[in-house]
Order: structure tokens, then C-alpha cells, then sequence
């Protein structure tokens, strides 16, 4: 616990400082230094425009955290006003049904289709990717809270007259809370496997920005030239990724 | 494994029902054959929305159907002459409104359908008929209103003005000429499927998104001059694939021996591969416009042409082409590239990189720093240039590196990334740009006309100057060759002088080509191979 | 009654899946031809001909009561592009989609139980090794596992084919690549609950019994162990389905992810919409019969609202 718990805050900390302590600029492009090996001057190498591999995986992390981040944010967010929302009504009808149908157009259809129609910015990879993940979510909540409402002590709370969005607020979120803290790292896990896909099809946002994604794509075009671009941004997503499953593991068990 | 279960329903259903589709999908006309003896795969680096050469209008196209059609007239590879295809000869009227092509006499289709005047005017017919919907080669007839069957061997195609471009797009895949027979028993939509023309191969099938297979004529005896005889180790049969979305992929089949010819290698990939004794890589530069940016003369910033020569001052095209492009391509100067036969030298080296210059003329527009961050600016407003960058052609790449070399000339530019052509299209409609990275292909320089004529379909730089228009519709008029190449090289210099777009690099494609094959050429245009001489071993 | 209402929600998930998109695409100012006719030269005259011709200049509504017209009579309409019929477009393409999910999920299935089982014993070597095997599967972005798989076994070794040509051999890869992203979520799930099976009583019992450790594995954890894993595979599923249309433009699979891309992209609509269609149609299908199993799993739940 304490050995991953470290690692993790070790793992964070680096993304957080990493802008102050990359050593160039990462956007700055320099066609002469244009795919240089690992070396003292540029201890990761350059990618194919000259720039520094190490500055701009530094960069990339935290903006790799905070798109996916935004991305799970949103989309935790509309799936509790969704999941949570009261039961009866013509209204609730109508959202279920919405929410079935959305459902079922697969995730990356529907963020493809979204991106084409709102442009091809890092604002609006950010609502793709999200929009694409609030279906599952909020079924994934509401059905946990369905299976909540039916405990002993809820019905017991509703037969003292407590109202429903008392019951809501009162008894089943804060006990759905683990469940969904869990739920929601696993989220934030695809939000960053997702956009890095999405880069690959040719959504990166804006190219060339200092994105663990866009590096892994850039790297990706010359594989077979310079297959050090590749390493420092793969390394980070899969190390982020581990730790965000792991976390939601611990959670569970908790 | 409950979910699957459906989708596993779901296809057999669907496949049951299609059953009967599957089973034509190979060419009923033509009788089975012996397998090939000498069979290569082709890599093909776009995806065709259709393959039918009289509707759709994708380059790709051509590169299996130039082999499938002739054209009634071909352009020498070397010298960019006409010379006879299914025409032996011609005359245009004096007044350039009646164009007369004598025609071969003993040409057979595929399909045994004879070859004659009748057979050139029902392909005339589909072409311009609505119906058909023609996305290109109906345009690439300009002026044409009909044509009149003189004899069996002679037709006269009537043009309501004269048409210089006219013998260079009957040269070309679009206008090849395909059996009567065929197309008239097939739907519009059917037709692609099972193409009938008199080429030196013979159409196969065709699967969308999957491949497209091509056999040797055996009866073939009426090629252009430029094409050889057929050797006992001829290319007999030939695959075409499709490497669209992968550019990376490409290398890797090339390499490993499962495709003998890819197009549109990745400069950094065909660096690698010229170590590589299995492979040669053969560049081959395609006329046309090069990889240029288009800039928007009715928007602040550059609709002051002293900001627009600043960009053109303030950009080093020998850094794109040493490190994007590996060297494998010249730099470009005009509108036109260095090997498009109406070429005008006078353009080269016009704007060689100079940034202090390109500060000056800044200055002299009036942009100052007056807030000290880098970047000029004029009255309040940055100096700042939207620049629409579509995926393909390593543009992206191309404009990262324009983006910091103008940072140094005090230019900001905000890169606008559309994923493809037709999101461009639009976002340009909108008019919020500066520069559009866009350029077509071609031999005849009424490409141009499209661009820069006020009036033009894609004139992005939305530039009216009546001298250039002048000049535009006397250059498509103009039947003397003399004559006509004086006037485009006018519209070049113009072009530059008033300095309406950023020449970057010509195209030259990288193809890869297994070192086993021998005889590969490409056509006049560039683009299109000729696979009829190539041989293997 | 709770079938026909369920069939009900179900048909009115694929009507709204389909009107959501059919919106969606409309409110894109462009079509496939104008766009086309536009780089061709065409005057804008001749275009607006062309697209009333196509049906475009109609109001969205009179199109969209037309689409849901034609689609109850069974026509998915023509491909804006090139003219084929979507239906046709979808049977062909439909098999090497199906052909790929289907390999993936049976390498997800087996590689995630076996990767799964040995993890749940993390003293041991295999163990540690089964846990960093799965643990790359989870987080290893799919693309980059696909183009080392492409370099490494169709450009170094060369012992598979480069392009897609119909054999099982072709089909190697890509179903590896999406399986293996599959397998380390299945292996995840299937480790935490053998886990469990190992402290329940009657595991214990066996154990004091005597029993051969392989026999209580296989008669007491294994059965146990295998309903969370069904559903997780079928969760996965959907994943995978997103999954292909990377792998299918690595190893250039003539699929229905590629020819979704295109269309999208070049805005054929009744392309889009067919696909979309037969997606809704398939991720539906999957979701009655995975309520019908929870509903006939658990009694509770037969008294919920939905």
C-alpha cells in the first residue's frame, strides 16, 4: 500500500513540475537538430521537427492529466445528474430511452462524429471524448443506485417520511461514493487511452502541441527512424493508466 | 461471451442475404484463365469513393484504370508530346472549334465489342449526360456541345468556343474510352464494378476498401508507341491494395515483400529503405502545383501584400525539404512546379528566405511591437495568421515548422487542423482564414484557372485582378503554343508579384519498388504508372 | 409483459440512436458532391442542380420522414459517393469486422482466464509474470502494441503477411492486437474473483480435506470464477468493437471501422447512418440478452421501475 501509494505521489509530483523543470521549449521547432539519437545535449533526443523529446514529454504530462481529466470530469458529472436523477415521471422516461439510445452507438463513432462537427480543437476532443463516455456511466450509477434504494435502510428512512432527494443526498450517494471513486479512475483511465486513439484517426486538436498522445502519434509516423520518440510518452500513459486501475482496485477493496 | 453472440447473428444474417452479391463480384464477361505466372501487389496510398473514371474524379483511380483504357490520344513521357492513342490522327479547324480524330481501325474491347466512331460518341454521350452525374471528366470537356460521326472510323467533337486544354484531357484516364457494351447493360452505379476498356490489361474485380485486380490482355496490339512489347516474364496480373490510413504500414508491406510496388512513401521511411538492396525507391515528381499555401487577400492580415511578400520573405523552404522531406524534393518558387512543361524560370529564387527583409516590409506596413511579447502588431490587433492545415501531404508537419519560422519574422500563426477535404472546403467557405494549404495536379496549366480566376471554383486567395483574368481566359482559348506558354508565364510572374500563395516544395512521390521488377515508368502526368513494360526477375 | 415492454425500450434506442445521428450529420453545412464538384471546377450553379437531384436542398425534415420511410421499408438508401447501396457496402464489409471481434474475443476470453488464474497466486514467478502481462494489456495505447507487432513480425521476421488477403494468417495480428487490450481487463476481473473463490469456506474445506490443489481448482475456483468473467467479456465487446477500427486501419482491414472513418469524414451520410445502424442494431441485441440474465439472475431486480 505504502510502496504503490509513493510511486503514485512520485508519479504526480513529476507531472506537476515537469514544466518548470524541462529543459527547452517544447513547441520550439528546429529543423537543423531534426531526429537526433539520445545525447548529452538532448537526453531523450529530438522528433522529427528538432524539438526536445524529454521537454516536451515533461510538458505533456500534465496536459495529458488535464484533457483527460476535463474529459472524465464532464463526464462523471453529467452521468450523476443522469443517474442520480428521480425515478418516476414522463421526463425520466424520456432520458432512460435517450440514454438507451445513446448507448447504442459505439463510443468512438459517436466522438468521431462529434469532432467532425465541432472542429478539430483540444476544447472540443476533450467534450468528444467525454460525451461518448456518459451512457455507460450513468447506467453503470443508476443501476448501483437502484440496487442501493432497495436496501433495508432506505425503505426504513422512506417509511419515516424522508423525501427523495433527502434519500439521494443523505444515504445513497455517500455509499455509492467508493464505488463510483472507482468507477470514475477506470474512466479517467479510458479518457486517455481514448484521445490517444482519436489523435491516431487524425483528432490531435492541434498538432504538434505537447500532448503524451500526440507525441505517441507523432512517434509513430517515424517508428522506423527514431524509435526513441516513442518511449517517454508511451511509458507515461502506461504507467498512468496502471496507477489509475490500480487506485480503483485498492478503492474497491477498501 | 452474451454479447457477442448477436453480433455474430446479426453478420450471418446479413451475410446470408448477400450471398447472391458475393458471387458477382468477379467480371461475368470475361471467360476464366490459366492462373498468372507473374503476379505482383500494388500499394495504394488513397481510398477512391468510386472507381468508375467517367463519374468519379480521385487520382488514384487512374493508377489501375490507366491500364485498363485507352485514350484516344497519349502524351510521350519524355517529351509531353501528343501522340496517337486510339486516334491515329487529328486535326483541329482553324478557328479551334471542330477537333476530327481519325480512328483505329481493328481495336476489339475486352468484352469482343468493336471499336469505331460509334463507340467513341456513346462514351461522349455518358459522360455529359446528367444522369451519369460525372464529377470530373465532364468538366475536363470545357466547352464541348456535341459531337458528329463523320464514318465508321471518324468522329468530330464541336466545341461552342475554342478549347486548348481539350487534346490534354482526352490523354487522360477520365476521358478513357470504355466498351458501349458494357455500360449500357449495367446501372451507373454497377458499371465500376465490371469495367470493359481496350487497355493493355483487362478489369478483374473490384471490392471496396479490399482490392482491385487487373489481368494482361493477350489480344493487345495497338499500344501507344512509348509502350514495349510483351516478354515472357511480363507482369501478368496485378493486385491493388489500399495502405490509406497507415502511412507507416506502407514501408513495412513494401519491406517485407507482400507488396512489390507502394506509392507515397514517407520521406524518412524511403531514407531508410534506399539502404535496403531488396528495395529501390523511385521519386518520381508529378507536374502540377506544388505544395502550397493559399493566401486570403480580403482578410486582415494579408490582405496587405506587404505582409503576404513578409510570409514569403520570412520562410526558409530549404529547412522544410532538409529535414521534412528529407531532400527528396526541389524547392518551389511559383505556381506551377519545375517540371510542368509551362514552367517559367523568371519566378525562382524570387523570394529567398531573408528574414530581415521580411521584417522590414512588416515595419513598412506599419507593424510595430509595441508590447514587447515578439509578435508585431498594428493598432491593437496581434499580427496573427489563421492557417487551415489539412492532414495529408505531410502538411501538418510543413506548417509546425513554418509556425517557428515565422515567430522570428514577429509572425504568430494559429494552426487550424481539418481532418479532411471536405471539412477544408467548408472551413474556408466560412472565409475566417489567412493561408489553406491546397494544390491539384496536372500537365495543362489551365489548372490554374480554377485558382486564380475571379470567378474560379477555388480561388481561396479570392483575388480579382482583371489583368489575371485576362490572361486566364485567353491562356484556356489559345491554341499556339508559343503564344500560350508566354501567357502563363505572364499569370506566374503575376501570380508571385501580387504574391497570392507560399510555394513550399514540388511533389515528387516516393514509390518503393521491389528490386525483382524491372521496366516500371511513370505516364507524362507523373502519377500514373505505366505497368505494361514492367517485367519481373 | 416485462419482454414486450423491453423490446419496446430497445426499438426506441435504435430510433433515437438513428434520428441522433441523422441530426448530427445535418447540421454540417457540406455534402460529399458539392465538395467533390467544388475541386472539379463546377460552377455553383451546377451544384445546387446536383443536390437537388440528390435530395439535399429538401428541408431536414421532409429528408429525415423519408430516411425513416425508406429504412421501415427495409432500404438503407445509396452511397452518396459512389452510388453503391449501403446494404451492400455493410455485407461486405461486415464479415472481416465480425471475422476480427469475434478472434479478439476469444483471445480476450482465454489469454485474460489464464493470465487471470496464474495472477491470483502473485508469490510465485508465473504469477508475477501473468500480473506485468496483464497489466501491459490494460495500458498499452492499442496502436502502439499494433505497429510494434507489424514491425516486429511482418517487417523483421516476416512470418505473416502484411496485408489482409482472406486467410486466417492475415487475420493473425490485428485479432492478436485487439485481444491481447481485451485480455488484460478480463484477466483483471477474473483474478480478483478466483481470489475470492480461494477464502470461501468451501475451498477451505477441500483444502483440509486434502485435495490435490489442481482439483480444487478446477471443480471448486474455476466454476466459480467464470460468471464475472462471461460478463466482463461481454462488456468488453463493446470496447473491442471501438477497438477494431484502429486495428483495422494498422493492418488495413477492409472493415466496417474504415469505412466509417471514410464516410464520416467525407460526409456520405447514408454510409454513416447504415453503419450506425447496424451497430445500434447489434449493441441492442447485446444488451436484451445481458438484461434478460441479470433480470433471471437476480429477483430483486424484477420489481425495478425500468
Amino acid at each position: 500500500m505504502v510502496k504503490f501509494g509513493l510511486f503514485a505521489a512520485a508519479f504526480t509530483a513529476l507531472i506537476l513540475i515537469g514544466r518548470w523543470i524541462s529543459p527547452y521549449d517544447p513547441l520550439a521547432a528546429n529543423s537543423e537538430q531534426s531526429l537526433q539519437p539520445p545525447s548529452g545535449i538532448h537526453l531523450a533526443g529530438t522528433d522529427l521537427l528538432g524539438r526536445d523529446v524529454l521537454s516536451r514529454a515533461l510538458h505533456g504530462g500534465s496536459v495529458t492529466v488535464a484533457q483527460a481529466g476535463l474529459s472524465a470530469g464532464v463526464a462523471l458529472g453529467l452521468g450523476l445528474v443522469i443517474g442520480l436523477r428521480k425515478d418516476a415521471g414522463i421526463v425520466s422516461g424520456c432520458v432512460d430511452t435517450f440514454v438507451q439510445g445513446m448507448l447504442a452507438i459505439p463510443g468512438l463513432m459517436m466522438s468521431f462524429i462529434l469532432l467532425t462537427l465541432l472542429g478539430n480543437t483540444p476544447i472540443s476532443l476533450i467534450l468528444a471524448v467525454a460525451v461518448a463516455q456518459v451512457a455507460p456511466i450513468s447506467r453503470m450509477i443508476r443501476q448501483a443506485a437502484q440496487a442501493e434504494a432497495r436496501m433495508t435502510y432506505v425503505e426504513a428512512a422512506r417509511s419515516c417520511g424522508a423525501d427523495e432527494r433527502y434519500l439521494v443526498r443523505r444515504h445513497i450517494l455517500p455509499n455509492l461514493l467508493p464505488a463510483i471513486t472507482a468507477y470514475g479512475c477506470v474512466v479517467f483511465s479510458y479518457c486517455v487511452l481514448n484521445s490517444a486513439a482519436l489523435t491516431f484517426l487524425g483528432f490531435s486538436g492541434e498538432p504538434g502541441r505537447a500532448d503524451w498522445g500526440v507525441m505517441l502519434y507523432e512517434a509513430w509516423q517515424v517508428f522506423r527512424v527514431a524509435p526513441w520518440i516513442g518511449v517517454l510518452p508511451g511509458l507515461g500513459i502506461m504507467t498512468m493508466v496502471l496507477i489509475l486501475n490500480e487506485a480503483s482496485n485498492r478503492i474497491t477493496r477498501l | 461471451m452474451c454479447r457477442s453472440i448477436p453480433h455474430i447473428l446479426a453478420g450471418i444474417i446479413t451475410m446470408v442475404g448477400f450471398t447472391a452479391m458475393a458471387g458477382c463480384a468477379r467480371n461475368p464477361i470475361l471467360p476464366q484463365e490459366a492462373p498468372a505466372r507473374h503476379k505482383i501487389v500494388y500499394g495504394l496510398t488513397l481510398q477512391p469513393s468510386g472507381f468508375d473514371p467517367h463519374i468519379h474524379s480521385s487520382a488514384e483511380l487512374g493508377i489501375p484504370l490507366r491500364q485498363v483504357y485507352d485514350t484516344l490520344v497519349y502524351r510521350n513521357p519524355e517529351t509531353r508530346e501528343f501522340t496517337p492513342g486510339l486516334a491515329e490522327s487529328w486535326t483541329i479547324s482553324p478557328d479551334g472549334l471542330i477537333y476530327t480524330f481519325y480512328l483505329r481501325r481493328g481495336v476489339t474491347f475486352h468484352d469482343g465489342t468493336p471499336f469505331n466512331a460509334d463507340a467513341v460518341g456513346a462514351n461522349l454521350e455518358r459522360i455529359t449526360d446528367p444522369e451519369i452525374g460525372s464529377q470530373r471528366a465532364v468538366f475536363m470537356l470545357g466547352p464541348y456541345i456535341g459531337h458528329e460521326i463523320v464514318d465508321e472510323y471518324t468522329i468530330r467533337l464541336l466545341l461552342a468556343e475554342p478549347f486548348s486544354p481539350l487534346l490534354d484531357s482526352l490523354s487522360q484516364v477520365y476521358l478513357g474510352i470504355a466498351s458501349p457494351t458494357a455500360f449500357k447493360a449495367l446501372s451507373r452505379d454497377r458499371y465500376q464494378f465490371h469495367q470493359v476498356g481496350t487497355g493493355p490489361f483487362r478489369f478483374i474485380e473490384y471490392v471496396p476498401g479490399d482490392r482491385l485486380v487487373i489481368r494482361r490482355n493477350p489480344d493487345y496490339a495497338w499500344a501507344p508507341a512509348h509502350y514495349q512489347a510483351v516478354l515472357g516474364n511480363s507482369v501478368d496480373e496485378v493486385e491493388f491494395r489500399f495502405f490509406t490510413e497507415s502511412p507507416a504500414s506502407r514501408a513495412v508491406a513494401l519491406e517485407s515483400g507482400h507488396v512489390q510496388i507502394m506509392g507515397e512513401l514517407l520521406p524518412t521511411d524511403a531514407r531508410v529503405l534506399t539502404a535496403n538492396s531488396d528495395v529501390r525507391i523511385v521519386p518520381v515528381p508529378v507536374a502540377g502545383q506544388p505544395l502550397q499555401f493559399i493566401m486570403n487577400t480580403t482578410r486582415f492580415p494579408t490582405d496587405d501584400i506587404r505582409v503576404r511578400q513578409a510570409v514569403l520573405f520570412g520562410t526558409n523552404r530549404e529547412a522544410i525539404i532538409d529535414s521534412i522531406f528529407q531532400r527528396f524534393s526541389p524547392a518551389a518558387w511559383g505556381p506551377l512546379s519545375a517540371n510542368s512543361p509551362f514552367y517559367d524560370r523568371g519566378v525562382r529564387g524570387a523570394y529567398a528566405y531573408d528574414p530581415g527583409r521580411a521584417r522590414t516590409l512588416l515595419e513598412n506596413a506599419g507593424f510595430a511591437d509595441s508590447d514587447n511579447n515578439g509578435i508585431f502588431d498594428l493598432g491593437g490587433a496581434e499580427l496573427e495568421l489563421d492557417v487551415i492545415v489539412p492532414p495529408w501531404g505531410l502538411i501538418p508537419e510543413v506548417s509546425q515548422l513554418l509556425q517557428s519560422q515565422w515567430r522570428t519574422i514577429g509572425v504568430k500563426a494559429n494552426l487550424i487542423p481539418v481532418p479532411s477535404r471536405n471539412v477544408l472546403v467548408e472551413t474556408v467557405n466560412q472565409g475566417e482564414y489567412n493561408l489553406v494549404a491546397f494544390y491539384s495536379f496536372g500537365i495543362d496549366p489551365v489548372l490554374l484557372n480554377d485558382y486564380f480566376l475571379s470567378s474560379g471554383s477555388l480561388n481561396w486567395s479570392r483575388v480579382a485582378n482583371t489583368e489575371l483574368d485576362a490572361l486566364l481566359i485567353e491562356g484556356a482559348r489559345q491554341a499556339d503554343l508559343q503564344t500560350r506558354w508566354g501567357i502563363y508565364s505572364q499569370v506566374q510572374r503575376l501570380i508571385m508579384t501580387e504574391a497570392l500563395i507560399l510555394p513550399i516544395r514540388d511533389y515528387v512521390n516516393l514509390n518503393g519498388i521491389s528490386a525483382r521488377l524491372n521496366g516500371l515508368t511513370f505516364d507524362a502526368y507523373g502519377w500514373f504508372p505505366n505497368l505494361n513494360n514492367l517485367t519481373e526477375g | 409483459m416485462w419482454a414486450v415492454r423491453r423490446l419496446l425500450i430497445a426499438l426506441m434506442s435504435i430510433w433515437i440512436a438513428v434520428s441522433l445521428t441523422f441530426m448530427l450529420l445535418r447540421v454540417l453545412p457540406g455534402d460529399a458532391i458539392s465538395v467533390q464538384l467544388t475541386v472539379s471546377g463546377a460552377n455553383p450553379e451546377v451544384i445546387a442542380a446536383r443536390r437537388t437531384s440528390l435530395g439535399l436542398n429538401e428541408p431536414v425534415i421532409s429528408q429525415y420522414v423519408d430516411y425513416l420511410w425508406r429504412l421501415a421499408r427495409g432500404d438503407l438508401g445509396i452511397s452518396l459517393l459512389n452510388g453503391q447501396p449501403v446494404s451492400e457496402i455493410l455485407a461486405v464489409k461486415l464479415s472481416s469486422t465480425l471475422v476480427l471481434t469475434a478472434a479478439a474475443v476469444l483471445i480476450a476470453a482465454v489469454l485474460g482466464a489464464i493470465l487471470g488464474l496464474l495472477a491470483v497466486r502473485d508469490s510465485t514467478i508465473s504469477g508475477r509474470i501473468a500480473q506485468a502481462v496483464s497489466s501491459i494489456g490494460i495500458s498499452l495505447p492499442i496502436y502502439w502494441l499494433g505497429t510494434i507487432l507489424l514491425v516486429v513480425f511482418v517487417g523483421q521476421l516476416r512470418i505473416l503477411p502484411a496485408v489482409y488477403d482472406g486467410t486466417a494468417s492475415g487475420m493473425i495480428l490485428p485479432a492478436v492486437t485487439l485481444g491481447f487490450s481485451g485480455a488484460g481487463a478480463v484477466a483483471r476481473v477474473t483474478a480478483a474473483s478466483a481470489a475470492g473463490a480461494y477464502w470461501q469456506d468451501f475451498t477451505r474445506t477441500a483444502f483440509s480435506k486434502g485435495l490435490r490443489e489442481s482439483s480444487i481448482f478446477f471443480r471448486h475456483i474455476l466454476p466459480i470464477s467464470l460468471t464475472p468473467i462471461t460478463s466482463v467479456i461481454g462488456l468488453q465487446t463493446g470496447y473491442l468493437l471501438s477497438g477494431a477500427v484502429v486495428v483495422e486501419s494498422i493492418f488495413t482491414l477492409p472493415g466496417l471501422g474504415r469505412t466509417m472513418i471514410t464516410a464520416v469524414l467525407e460526409q456520405d451520410y447514408p454510409v454513416v447512418q447504415g453503419i450506425v445502424l447496424w451497430s445500434a442494431v447489434a449493441v441492442v441485441c447485446v444488451q436484451l440478452c445481458a438484461d434478460a440474465m441479470i433480470w433471471l439472475s437476480d429477483p430483486r431486480l424484477r420489481e425495478a421501475q425500468w
